[in-house]
């Protein structure tokens, strides 16, 4: 049970002068019941990534299955935009959710009941179902998008940069959630906030001008970044960890918390 | 700067969003906002460039009322924001376009139009996406070009609105930065954001709650009263420095300093 991509390539205005090459000969497998995180500079292809593993768009080269099928969203796959502004259409919130869910052939209430405890689960007011999405405030937007997104119940969710604009309050919530569901399906998780993602994945990318330049575990990522004394890839926890590996500290660059790391730093100072 | 006196604000049909608030931003001052999803953090920085206008109350940019209609144009020589949604912005169809458009609007002579272009183009290392339509880019990308737009028209007031919340920590770095700079060049900034570690620079710092300002003052004291309160996040170094009981460090170099001092201190 898996996402299966091999020498995926994708190349915009092929043949203008504009031509980009957004994703370079991409190889992944991203299993159920995972948190595979996905990061990676500006441009360097993650939302690209995204929009084809979700079935939008035809990639150039290569190919993307889902459980051996190609990806269709809605059905087996669902994506979270990078901009919660592209989900909506209709007059009321309500209105928005409740189309995709009706397409699906779900009767209206089976709707109802999905679109208010999903809107529970994330501790939404219910009373913005009859608000327009135009008028929410961004972080609420960007919530009701996700809200509309899990409705659909896919086995894979992709969720491009879901916490910007979100306060450390929803943030948290929204990782709760994800947690909590991700040992039946498998998300992949874009952000540039690197201290989320390496608290909530397993399994990390790294995206580089199209190419893959890292995939493996958690740890694994933050030796390669050190490695190549790469700082803007490390979260600051471990930026600090690790300059105080080079100035001789003993501590350990794989700190899970604050208090993880505050607690090494103490202990180091003492010893010294 | 920008005066803000005893501001009410609602929206049609709803709950009040504002109530009595009184904010200053004084000419060459870098003011950090924070606060929870819906606090009105949007709200009030349509206000301050005359977007929408309060329900009671007074505010003053540069000391002309947003209320007067006929000097909205002033008011925006003098002021220029980067939007939360980075669609909501984009004048123009390429990203080129995009920049020219203010600078001929400002009446200035093509060669200047096209040194300022290039001037921020490159500080923000986008001379690459000049041609690019702007409905292609990324999103980080779609930020840059914002930034870019509302730079080069060198205001004397830039209000941003979540400007960075899509761009990489390299990226980041280059920007918060230039924002730095050009604040200690005069230009006056006032910055929302949800995260801490982008108000390292600011002068002063205040947080809203659907109750008002709940905090404000220095990054260090206000962070100082958040980490005591346990209500949001602070910058991780400024946190571990307190802990640790260190000199306070907003940042990762600074936390480092320091700790290398008390290590041969010890
Ligand atoms: N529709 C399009 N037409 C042409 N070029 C595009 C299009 N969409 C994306 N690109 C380009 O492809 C590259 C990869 O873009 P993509 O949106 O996948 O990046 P990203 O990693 O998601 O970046 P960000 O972190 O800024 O969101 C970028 O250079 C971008 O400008
Ligand atoms: N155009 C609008 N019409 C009606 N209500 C609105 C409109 N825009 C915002 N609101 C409401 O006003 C309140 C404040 O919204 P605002 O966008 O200012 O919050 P914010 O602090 O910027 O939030 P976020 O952190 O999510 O960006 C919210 O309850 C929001 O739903
Ligand atoms: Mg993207
Ligand atoms: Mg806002």
């Amino acid at each position: 049970m898996s996402i299966e991509i091999r020498q995926l390539t994708h190349i915009y205005d092929a043949g203008t002068s504009r031509e980009t090459i957004a994703l370079d000969r991409i190889d992944l497998t991203i299993s159920k019941g995972t948190v595979f995180g996905l990061v990676g500079g500006i441009g360097s292809g993650k939302s690209t990534l995204a929009s084809l593993m979700a079935g939008l768009g035809t990639p150039a080269q290569g190919s993307i299955t889902i459980d051996g099928e190609p990806p269709y969203p809605g059905r087996n796959v669902g994506i979270l935009f990078q901009q919660p502004e592209d989900f909506f259409f209709e007059k009321t919130l309500f209105e928005d959710m409740a189309s995709g869910l009706l397409h699906l052939g779900l009767t209206e209430e089976e709707v109802h009941k999905r679109i208010h405890s999903t809107l529970d689960l994330l501790g939404l007011d219910h009373q913005i179902l009859d608000r327009s999405p135009f008028h929410l405030n961004r972080g609420t937007l960007r919530l009701a998008a996700f809200a509309t997104v899990l409705t659909m119940r896919p086995g894979y969710l992709i969720l491009d940069e879901p916490t910007a604009s979100l306060d450390p309050k929803s943030r948290k919530r929204l990782v709760e959630v994800i947690k909590r569901i991700s040992g039946d399906i498998a998300i992949i998780y874009i952000s540039h906030r690197l201290q989320e993602v390496v608290a909530i994945s397993e399994y990390l990318a790294v995206l580089e001008q199209g190419k893959v330049a890292f995939t493996g575990t958690v740890p694994g990522y933050l030796d390669w970044a050190t490695g190549q004394d790469a700082w803007e890839y490390l979260p600051v926890l471990n930026q600090v960890m690790y300059g105080l590996q080079r100035m001789g500290f003993d501590v350990d660059l794989n700190v899970a918390c604050l208090e993880d790391a505050l607690e090494q730093i103490r202990l180091s100072l003492e010893r010294t | 700067m920008i005066e803000l006196e005893d501001i009410y604000f609602s929206y049609p049909a709803a709950d009040p969003v504002l109530e009595g608030i009184n904010v200053r931003v004084d000419k060459g001052e870098y003011l950090g906002i924070m606060g929870g999803n819906g606090s009105g953090k949007t709200t009030l920085a349509r206000l301050m460039t005359g977007l929408l206008l309060p329900g009671k109350g007074t505010l003053r940019v540069n000391g002309i009322s947003t209320s007067d209609r006929s000097r909205l144009l002033e008011i925006h020589k003098h002021t220029g924001m980067v939007f939360q949604n980075p669609d909501a912005q984009a004048i123009g169809e390429t990203v080129e376009e995009d920049l020219v458009f203010g600078l001929e609007n400002l009446g200035l002579p093509v060669p200047e139009i096209d040194a300022r272009i290039e001037k921020y183009l490159d500080l923000l290392g986008m001379r690459e996406l000049r041609h690019r339509n702007i409905r292609t880019l990324s999103g980080g990308q779609k930020q840059l070009v914002n930034l870019a737009a509302v730079m080069v028209m060198e205001p004397e007031c830039i209000i941003l609105d979540e400007p960075v919340s899509m761009v990489d920590a390299r990226c980041r770095k280059i920007i918060l930065q230039h924002i730095a700079r050009l604040n200690h060049e005069g230009t006056s900034i006032v910055h929302i954001t949800h995260d801490p570690e982008e108000l390292i620079w600011c002068h002063r710092l205040i947080v809203l709650s659907r109750c008002g300002i709940t905090n404000q003052g220095t990054p260090h004291e206000v962070f100082g009263q958040l980490l005591d309160e346990k209500k949001m996040d602070v910058p991780v170094p400024y946190a571990i420095s307190r802990k640790l009981g260190l000199p306070l460090a907003l940042t990762t170099e600074a936390l480092l300093e320091e700790l290398c001092r008390s290590r041969s201190g010890n």
